[in-house]
C-alpha cells in the first residue's frame, strides 16, 4: 500500500493511544491505514457447515465455562443446535475480523492532539498539520458529494489524488478547499464520462456554480489539465435522462438525434447542453406518443418550465430539420405539437379562440387581423355586415348553435371551394336566421337550392366554424375576380331547429 | 457595424492582416494621476455631471459627452477613464476631465496616464466547433456551457484574452496597445478556420 502523503510504499504495525491499530509509513510517519478488529467465536457457523447428527443429553460441559450463566434452553432435549455447539468443544473456536480503512481520521486525531498539546510548535510542523487538515477536510468533501450523487469510489479517489496534487502543484492559502475538492471531483466525474450537470454537483455540495467554475479553471491551470472530449455534451447526458424518465429506446434515439441536429446545425441561440437536452426530449416525447410533462422533464434536468418553453419555442421552428430522414413519427406532427403557442402547464382549462386557421389557402398574401378582445372576436364571427351591434349580441347565441351543429357540412363545403380556388361563405346571417325561426319548412329548401346551385359563388368573406383546436388565427380574405355578384350569401340550416320536431 | 464602415472606407492592409479582418475597439480603459489630494464631497456638489454615493463607492463618478467616456474620481487622485474607443480619444477625455478638476479649484496635474486595457471585437462569419477547439487546445480554453455560452481562450503570447462564440464572434480584451489586439486576432484565426463548423 502506497502513503497519499510521500508515496512510500514501506508500512509498518502500531497502536494509537485509544488502542486502535494503525499502519504508518515508515518514511513520513504519518498514519496510513486504520484497523478496527472485532473478536468473535463461530460455534453458529461451524453448526451450519458441519451439522453433528448427534443427540446427546449427558455432555459434560467444560469446567472454563461453568459460570453463573444461564442454561442452554435446549440442552436437556438432547437436540444439538446451533446454541449449543460450542459445548462440544473443550474450549470455544474465535475469530477475529479486521475492517480496515484510510487512516485520515486518525491521522487528523494524532495532529491535532500534538497542536493542542505542545502550542508552541514550530512554523513547519503547523505547515504540516494544515495540510494534513485541508486534506482531510478535502476527502470528506469528496466522499459526501460522491455519496450523494451515488459515484463510484474510484471517481472519489480519482478527484482526491487530483485536489492532492494541486495543492503540491500551487499555493493554495486564501482559497476554499471545499470548492477545490468539489472542483477536483467535476474533473474526475468528466474524465470517467460519468454524466452529472453543475447544477447537481451545486447543490449537492453547497457551492456556488460560479465558484466551481473558477476553481475548475485554477485546477486545471495548476495541472495543465484539458476538458475532456465530449465530457460536458447531449449525448452524455441524454441517456441518464432518458433513464430517469423511463422512455423507450427509440424515444432515446430520437431525442439524441435532435439534440446533435440542434447543435451541429445552431438551431438553437442556447449552449447549454442541459436545456436542449431536456427540449429534445420533450420534443421526442410528442412525437413518439410518450407523453411527459414539463414539470416531469424539469425535474429530471433541474431546469425551470420557463427555460424549457423557450427552448423548445426554438426549436419548433425549425421541427421539420430535426427529425431524421427515415422517421416516421408515432404521432403526426401537426397534432404531436399545434405550432401557436405551447400550453404553459400552469392553467388547466385550454384558451379557446373564435376562428380556426385555415391552412390549404394562401394566408401570405393577406393581412392579419388581431382583435383585441375576445367580445370583438365574437362580434367578427357572429355579426352580419349590416346589422348594428346591439341585434348582434342579441342574437350571438342562436347563430352560434346552429354553427356548431353544422360542422362537417362547413368541411365538405370547404374543400369543394378551395379546390376550385374559390372563396365561399359560409356563416349564417342572423336576420335570415330570425326568419327561419319562423318558417323552418322554407329555410330547408332554400338552403338545398342554394348549397346546390351556387355554392361556387364568390363572396367578400370567409367565415370559418368555430374552432376546435386551442388557439387559432384570424385571416381577413379579399375576394378572387368573379363573373357572380359580389354580396351573395350562402344559408344553411340545421338539420333539426331547436324547438321543431323532425319533418 | 462599425468594423464593416472601417473595412469599407479603407482598404485592409494584408500584410499586417492577413485574415483580412479587422478587429474594431470597444473600449479603451486608461489612468492618470492628478497627484493632488480631492475633496470629492466638493466636486459632486459642484459638477453638474458627477454623481457621489460614498456608501455604495467611494469614488466620484463623471462623464462628458465628447469624447463619451465615464470617469472615476478617487480623494487619492488618481483617476480611471473608460469608454473612450481610441487612444487618442481616451487620452483627450482624461485631460478633460482634469480641466474639469482644475477649474473646481484643485492643483490638478497629468501625471503618468497610462492605458490599461483594450477591448477589441471582430466576427469571422462563421460558425465554431467550441467543443472541439476547448478539447485540442485545452491548456488554454476554458469551456463551461453550463455557465458561459462562450469559450474563454488565454493566449500566453501575447498575453490575450478571447471570448470565442458559437456564432463566430470574438472579443478580444487585455491588450495595453492596439498591436497586441490584431497580433491575438491573426494567432487564433487560423485555429479558427480548423474548427469551423461544416453547415449541413
Amino acid at each position: 500500500m502506497k502513503c497519499p502523503y510521500c508515496s512510500a510504499a514501506q508500512g509498518r504495525c502500531a497502536t494509537t493511544s485509544s488502542g486502535r491499530s494503525i499502519t504508518e509509513c515508515t518514511s513520513c510517519g504519518r498514519v496510513v491505514e486504520e484497523r478496527q478488529s472485532h473478536p468473535h467465536h463461530v460455534f453458529h457457523v461451524r453448526a451450519q457447515d458441519n451439522p453433528l447428527c448427534l443427540v446427546t443429553s449427558d455432555l459434560a460441559l467444560p469446567a472454563l465455562n461453568q459460570n453463573n450463566e444461564e442454561e442452554d434452553p435446549f440442552e436437556p432435549t438432547g437436540f444439538i443446535t446451533a446454541f449449543s455447539t460450542w459445548a462440544l468443544e473443550p474450549s470455544p473456536l474465535y475469530l477475529q475480523s479486521s475492517l480496515s480503512f484510510s487512516g485520515y481520521l486518525a491521522e487528523l486525531e494524532r495532529t491535532l492532539e500534538s497542536s493542542s498539546s505542545s502550542s508552541s510548535s514550530s512554523s513547519s510542523s503547523s505547515l504540516s498539520s494544515t495540510v494534513v487538515v485541508d486534506n482531510l477536510r478535502a476527502y470528506m468533501q469528496i466522499i459526501d458529494v460522491a455519496s450523494i450523487l451515488g459515484l463510484d469510489c474510484d471517481i472519489s479517489d480519482h478527484a482526491f489524488q487530483l485536489f492532492r496534487d494541486c495543492c503540491s502543484a500551487t499555493c493554495l492559502r486564501n482559497r476554499s478547499v471545499e470548492s477545490l475538492a468539489t472542483a477536483a471531483l467535476v474533473q474526475a466525474i468528466r474524465e470517467a464520462q460519468e454524466p452529472r450537470t453543475l447544477q447537481e454537483i451545486s447543490i449537492a455540495a453547497n457551492v456556488p456554480q460560479k465558484e466551481i467554475g473558477k476553481y475548475i479553471k485554477i485546477l486545471g491551470e495548476a495541472l495543465q489539465l484539458s476538458q475532456p472530449i465530449n465530457s460536458n455534451s447531449i449525448s452524455v447526458h441524454m441517456p441518464r435522462f432518458c433513464t430517469l424518465l423511463q422512455l423507450n429506446k427509440s424515444a432515446q434515439e430520437l431525442a439524441t438525434h435532435i439534440g446533435e441536429v440542434v447543435i451541429n446545425k445552431c438551431f438553437c441561440t442556447r449552449r447549454n447542453p442541459i436545456s436542449i437536452s431536456a427540449a429534445a426530449i420533450y420534443l421526442a416525447c410528442q412525437l413518439e406518443d410518450k407523453r411527459k410533462t414539463q414539470a416531469e422533464i424539469c425535474k429530471v434536468t433541474g431546469l425551470t418550465e420557463v427555460t424549457l418553453r423557450k427552448v423548445y419555442k426554438e426549436l419548433l421552428e425549425n421541427w421539420d430539420d430535426l427529425l431524421p430522414s427515415n422517421y416516421t413519427p408515432a404521432v403526426p406532427p401537426e397534432r404531436a405539437f399545434p405550432t401557436t403557442v405551447i400550453a404553459s402547464g400552469r392553467s388547466s382549462t385550454a384558451k379557446v379562440d373564435a376562428v380556426e386557421v385555415i391552412s390549404s389557402l394562401d394566408s401570405e398574401k393577406l393581412p392579419d387581423i388581431k382583435p383585441s378582445k375576445p367580445s370583438e372576436v365574437s362580434g367578427m364571427v357572429h355579426q352580419s355586415r349590416g346589422m348594428d351591434e346591439a341585434e348582434g349580441k342579441s342574437n350571438a347565441h342562436a347563430s352560434h348553435s346552429t354553427l356548431n351543429q353544422q360542422s362537417t357540412f362547413w368541411q365538405s363545403q370547404l374543400r369543394s371551394g378551395t379546390h376550385n380556388h374559390q372563396n365561399v361563405l359560409q356563416g349564417m346571417d342572423i336576420d335570415v336566421l330570425q326568419r327561419n325561426h319562423q318558417r323552418p319548412e322554407h329555410m330547408a329548401e332554400d338552403t338545398n337550392g342554394a348549397a346546390n346551385g351556387s355554392s361556387l359563388k364568390s363572396n367578400n368573406q370567409l367565415c370559418s366554424p368555430p374552432a376546435s383546436s386551442a388557439s387559432s388565427v384570424m385571416r381577413q380574405f379579399s375576394a378572387p375576380p368573379s363573373s357572380g355578384p359580389s354580396n351573395v350569401r350562402l344559408v344553411q340550416s340545421p338539420k333539426i331547429m331547436p324547438g321543431y320536431p323532425e319533418h | 457595424m462599425a468594423e464593416q464602415a472601417l473595412e469599407g472606407s479603407q482598404p485592409v492592409d494584408l500584410t499586417k492582416h492577413p485574415s483580412g479582418i479587422v478587429p474594431t475597439l470597444q473600449n479603451i480603459v486608461s489612468t492618470v494621476n492628478l497627484d493632488c489630494k480631492l475633496e470629492l464631497k466638493s466636486i459632486a456638489l459642484q459638477a453638474r455631471n458627477a454623481e457621489y454615493n460614498p456608501k455604495r463607492f467611494a469614488a466620484v463618478i463623471m462623464r462628458i459627452r465628447e469624447p463619451k467616456t465615464t470617469a472615476l474620481i478617487f480623494a487619492s487622485g488618481k483617476m480611471v477613464c473608460t469608454g473612450a474607443k481610441s487612444e487618442q480619444q481616451s487620452k483627450l477625455a482624461a485631460r478633460k476631465y482634469a480641466r474639469i478638476i482644475q477649474k473646481l479649484g484643485f492643483p490638478a496635474k497629468f501625471k503618468d496616464f497610462k492605458i490599461q486595457n483594450i477591448v477589441g471585437s471582430c466576427d469571422v462569419k462563421f460558425p465554431i466547433r467550441l467543443e472541439g477547439l476547448a478539447y485540442s487546445h485545452g491548456a488554454f480554453s476554458s469551456y463551461e456551457p453550463e455557465l458561459f455560452p462562450g469559450l474563454i481562450y488565454r493566449m500566453k503570447q501575447p498575453k490575450i484574452v478571447l471570448l470565442i462564440f458559437v456564432s463566430g464572434k470574438i472579443v478580444l480584451t487585455g491588450a495595453k496597445v492596439r498591436d497586441e489586439t490584431y497580433t491575438a486576432f491573426e494567432n487564433i484565426y487560423p485555429v479558427l478556420t480548423e474548427f469551423r463548423k461544416n453547415q449541413q
